[in-house]
């Protein structure tokens, strides 16, 4: 076939459109997972955190969390009498290697283990300008960090402060709710390792999981609910200071 | 870099995610915005007086607009991944939209409407320079070589026209920056519906004082005299726009105030330690209240030419520091306090860095850098010496 | 992926499963303590665990802290073993000391 500049001129573009296929290569297979059959979310059981911290050390772990940034954290609260707003907070490296005596233990003292929320409306996902964070079908927020420009107005847009910016790679980082694990029937990083199971992973599609059940018969609670954004980590027995 | 710390502030939040180069960014639009509205109001509502400024006006608008995306470029994670956001923009992203109002405004209004203000210029002096200039102009012409009296009409009408898209485009490219922060719910510092309209007055507020001050000192520096008639117009325009403007943020500030929401003990805390010397002192009290009241000064007592000129001139200039103050209120502002309005942290701005103060100050630098090769490629001056009488200019007025 | 999931470990470490069963620990996954044990269930042969120091490791979760809550197990490690180390007389896979006795002979001698 003669190479005439018309025809590169089409072959060109083609070939580096094709190109860039070839260089994503193709993503690991998980055949035994229908992403419509699921939809995540996680409950929070306040009253049986230890605030041991193992949930912060094992999600730095499994992730590759650099130092100094937390995917997930701990804050422990004290709360004096009756003032829930203005309760006195404190997360010492996240809560990474548990936290230290505190001498007053007047009052309400209870550990409140953060993450992302994996919100059904996610403000985060609404402001990226190029997609690329968003929902997954089964109800994760994840970030591609191949597309991501590290503009930042994601980690604006999130009212819980659960978003950063990797130094390694530019890019915006979050829990990811170990989507590489529960899309293989693993449970996440820091649910499997908490002591107490104070932190479960929930199937609110699957009619069988405890967690979904309990849902249904105790009070629980999301964050910042004013601010509509389909939270899905639920709060089991939380105090009304919590921020 | 240790941040220090007051109160509880989520993990994450500790340090500040947008720098200095972020409060540029509206700042420099702004004066875009600014610029081009002072130049509508010779174009569009015959506004004899400001007529010296007119064409001043737009190459400052377009010397601030081709610098305006340098500090986003040098603010991102991945610059060389920006073009995703024209090819595949997320539709919901006011970022993402934004960046094809600033395609449109650079290239179907300032660009456009400044060929079409210049193109007899441009086409007469491909004609007569001679070397690289020829070349040049001849480029700038764009193939274009009529200067029929039919041909003059058509660019003033044209221009005209585009004149009048752009008022509302120069609000949508400015107006938009402010949507970018009160679209932002998870922040109640910047989460309000004001916020594009406070963005589109102080836009205008530093845009037209800054070509005040051009027009000033570049005058002066051409030895000619300062149409005072021209100053007293553009001062009386200032003058008003700074009033509405002032009673914006006033507005939002006393509505926060007596509602006391939730932010409001942490924003009000803010305000009063980290903020204080920015917000107080130089945005409101030097930068707004100063000058509106010089201005003021000027519209109510008869004093003289150079007096007036003076005070003209330290307006200007507390009303562009106070703008950039402003910006810096805002965006800084609102990523030092906490979202669990439990504390606050610190903004550590480096000096030589990407996104340091050294950066910051060679970006405002620039825009003068390209205003200068602008000026000396398409002179502005209403009396420029070695072209015959435009008939542009003159069909201005009688049209 | 780092942490193999206790499901991986109790195929194997059967005998650990039945010694936690008679225990509150049975609800503690093997990793909590044991730390990410990925890569030893690949290969078992020539990946080890380290072992634990039980100063540290039992510390974390049941020092006694304010914030934690009353119905849990947790002590002032200084006054309740006055330095040894856990292990001297817990069996970390079945915690509960059934006799005093039991205590007694391993403290014997040591303080």
């Amino acid at each position: 076939m003669e190479i005439t500049r018309r025809r590169l001129l089409v072959l060109l573009p083609a070939a580096a459109v094709a190109w860039k296929f070839v260089l994503a290569g193709t993503p690991e297979a998980s055949p035994n997972y229908k992403l419509t059959e699921h939809w995540w979310g996680m409950l929070i059981d306040i009253p049986k955190c230890i605030g041991c911290g193992g949930c912060v050390r094992a999600c730095a772990e499994e992730n590759d969390v650099p130092e100094g940034y937390y995917r997930t954290w701990i804050e422990r609260y004290h709360v004096t009498d009756w003032k829930i707003e203005k309760p006195e907070v404190e997360s010492p490296n996240g809560g990474k290697q548990g936290f230290p005596l505190n001498q007053d233990s007047g009052g309400k003292n209870f550990f409140v283990p953060k993450l992302c929320n994996h919100c059904a409306e996610s403000p985060c996902t609404q402001v990226c300008p190029v997609g690329a964070t968003f929902v997954t079908p089964d109800g994760v927020v994840l970030v591609d960090k191949s597309y991501c420009l590290g503009c930042r107005y994601c980690v604006q847009a999130c009212p819980y402060g659960c978003r950063f910016i990797n130094p390694k790679t530019n890019t915006a980082e979050k829990c990811s709710l170990c989507y590489h694990r529960i899309t293989k029937g693993l449970t996440t990083a820091c649910c499997e390792v908490c002591p107490t199971g104070a932190r479960q992973l929930a199937d609110l599609k699957n009619p069988k999981d405890p967690i979904h059940e309990f849902l249904k018969t105790h009070t629980v609670q999301v964050l910042k609910p004013h601010m509509a954004t389909g939270a899905k980590v639920f709060y089991n027995g939380m105090d009304g200071s919590v921020r | 870099m240790q941040i220090p710390v007051e109160g509880f502030m989520y993990p994450n939040e500790v340090e500040l995610q947008w720098s200095i180069l972020i409060v540029l960014y509206p700042f420099i639009t702004g004066l875009v915005a600014g610029a081009f509205i002072l130049a509508s109001l010779e174009r569009v509502f015959r506004v004899e007086a400001v007529k010296p400024t007119y064409r001043l006006a737009l190459l400052t608008a377009l010397a601030f607009l081709l610098v305006a995306p340098l500090p986003l470029q040098l603010h991102l994670g991945h610059p060389e991944r920006s073009l995703e956001m024209y090819l595949t923009p997320h539709r919901s992203s006011a970022m993402a939209m934004f960046g094809f109002v600033y395609l449109w405004y650079l290239m179907a209004v300032l660009l456009l409407e400044i060929w079409l203000e210049y193109r007899r210029d441009i086409v007469l002096k491909s004609q007569t320079t001679t070397g690289a200039a020829r070349l040049i102009y001849r480029v700038l012409t764009l193939g274009s070589s009529n200067l029929s009296e039919r041909s003059l009409r058509i660019d003033e009408r044209l221009g005209y026209f585009i004149t009048v898209i752009g008022i509302p485009s120069a609000f949508l490219l400015h107006g938009y920056v402010g949507f970018i922060f009160g679209s932002i719910k998870a922040n109640p510092w910047w989460s309000s519906p004001l916020m594009p309209i406070v963005f589109i007055f102080s836009a205008m507020v530093s845009g037209i004082a800054a070509v005040m001050l051009l027009y000033m000192i570049s005058t002066r520096l051409r030895g000619r005299e300062i149409d005072i008639r021209c100053l007293d117009k553009i001062a009386q325009y200032l003058f008003y726009i700074f009033v509405i403007d002032f009673s914006l943020e006033m507005l939002d500030l006393l509505q926060r105030i007596y509602e006391a929401d939730e932010s409001f003990r942490s924003l009000d805390f803010m305000v009063h330690t980290r903020l204080w010397t920015s917000q107080v002192i130089v945005q409101i009290l030097l930068g707004t209240v100063t000058p509106i009241v010089l201005l003021g000064l000027t519209q109510i007592l008869k004093l003289s030419d150079p007096a007036r000129k003076r005070i003209y001139a330290l307006a200007g200039c507390l009303t562009v520091i106070g703008i950039f103050a402003m910006r810096w209120n805002v965006v800084i502002g609102g990523q030092l306090f906490s979202k669990s309005f439990l504390g606050y942290t610190t903004y550590k701005m480096a000096f030589a860095t990407r996104e340091g103060l050294l950066t910051a100050i060679v970006l405002m630098i620039l825009p003068f850098g390209i205003l200068w090769v602008l000026v000396k490629l398409l002179p502005p001056w209403p009396d420029a010496g070695s072209l015959p009488a435009s008939g542009a200019t003159l069909a201005h007025g009688t049209s | 992926m780092a942490f193999a999931g206790h499901d991986t470990c109790e195929a194997c470490h059967t005998d650990v499963v039945d010694q936690k069963k008679q225990g509150k620990h049975v609800v503690v996954s093997c990793e909590a303590c044991h730390g990410a044990q990925a890569r030893h269930a690949d290969d078992p042969a020539s990946v080890k665990p380290a072992k634990l120091d039980t100063a540290v490791v039992c510390a974390r979760c049941h020092e006694a802290n304010s914030a934690k809550p009353k119905g849990f197990p947790q002590v002032a490690t200084a006054d309740h073993s006055g330095g040894l180390a856990c292990d001297t007389c817990h069996q970390p896979h079945r915690p509960r000391i059934d006799t005093s006795a039991e205590t007694k002979s391993a403290t014997e001698g040591k303080k």
